[in-house]
């Protein structure tokens, strides 16, 4: 009897270690599921955006797994089709994709138990569905093994979606009628982004302000009109926010 | 400089900003200040990267918009907030402006 309880007690302490890599890659697959199928269309959307941008479409679309960030990639596209300078497009993506250092931060507390690999591996695929992802399944309190498996499942199903959606865009745009108002996908699209980030009034305010510093400004050279407005939303932003 | 060489150092720069802190510093986390200042960034230069798509359209136009553009952008936004679909949301933004068009032509006519 003792035999037998001791047998059963060692399968029970062997079966989280065999058990783990399926069983977090099960919980990665159920979670980004319905992440993938809303990605998808977003990436074929900037997929569209390249092919009526007028740059090299293969390189535009390269942009999907060498900036893996939707919204960065699309400002960067839609910045070079209109001949920007290099420097503008490198701030639009960095200033957009500031909020990854965010994430960074966040989560370096919970990942610094991880080998160096991972920590050098697991930046690449950090977007906001993974951070979201991620940050819910840290709450329950779960291994460092665990969130690995986890992380990795995530990301590596986002990442070959993502890059074969911009893909399909960038064919597809072509063949659309030549009279489809192609050139009106980017800001389209980049609205529906915006408007789910105008949860207080403090961002309200930045978005109006950046919009409208942006058209003030639209004359001066090297689109310094879009940083003007980036930067003039950021500060009034957290100006109100520290009034409040 | 190429669009590939281009997007290359932006791809460079954003895994730069992803890895500061889980791949560098751990234990160094960011100022709350800096944070603040930082959640305003996305709706800040997003609303700046639309306004200067719109004013580009719209340039040897009178005005500083062209006012389809702008229904059509207002249309996307609303229904990207009320069902965060990103298809029904490029439905609605082209839908809007074809349909603004129209309008226009028939008003002219």
């Amino acid at each position: 009897m003792a035999v037998a309880e001791a047998g059963i007690a060692s399968q029970a302490l062997a079966a989280p270690s065999r058990a783990l890599p399926a069983e977090a890659l099960r919980v990665a697959a159920r979670d980004v599921t319905p992440v993938l199928i809303g990605v998808a269309p977003f990436g074929v959307a900037i997929g569209v955006a390249i092919a009526a941008s007028g740059i090299d479409p293969v390189g535009g679309w390269a942009g999907s797994w060498l900036v893996f960030a939707g919204s960065a990639h699309l400002a960067g596209v839609t910045l070079l089709g209109a001949g920007s300078a290099v420097a503008a497009v490198l701030t639009a993506v960095v200033v957009i994709n500031l909020r990854l250092a965010v994430y960074s931060a966040a989560l370096a507390p919970s990942l610094r138990e991880q080998p160096a690999w991972f920590r050098w591996v697991a930046p690449y695929f950090l977007v906001d569905q993974l951070y979201g992802l991620l940050s819910n399944r840290l709450a329950e309190g779960v291994s460092a093994a665990w969130v690995r498996w986890y992380y990795l499942g995530c990301g590596l199903a986002l990442w070959p979606v993502w890059v074969a959606a911009v893909a399909v865009g960038v064919m597809a745009g072509p063949v659309l009628p030549a009279e489809s108002p192609l050139g009106f996908a980017a800001p389209a699209l980049l609205a529906g982004l915006l408007a789910p980030t105008l949860v207080s009034r403090p961002a309200i305010v930045a978005a109006a302000c950046g919009a409208g510093m942006a058209i003030a400004a639209h004359g001066l050279p090297n689109h310094l009109g879009l940083l003007a407005g980036a930067f003039a939303g950021m500060a009034v932003g957290s100006w109100m926010e520290q009034r409040r | 400089m190429s669009a590939l060489a281009v997007l290359a150092l932006a791809g460079v720069a954003s895994y730069g900003l992803r890895a500061s802190f889980i791949a560098g510093a751990g234990s160094v986390t960011m100022p709350a200040r800096v944070e603040a200042g930082l959640r305003y960034a996305r709706p800040a230069v997003i609303a700046a990267l639309v306004a200067t798509t719109l004013a580009r359209h719209a340039e040897g136009t009178p005005l500083p918009l062209r006012p389809e553009e702008v229904i059509g952008v207002v249309a996307a936004g609303l229904v990207a907030w009320r069902t965060r679909n990103l298809v029904w949301t490029m439905v609605a933004g082209l839908g809007a402006l074809l349909a603004s068009e129209a309008a226009w032509r028939l008003v002219g006519q």
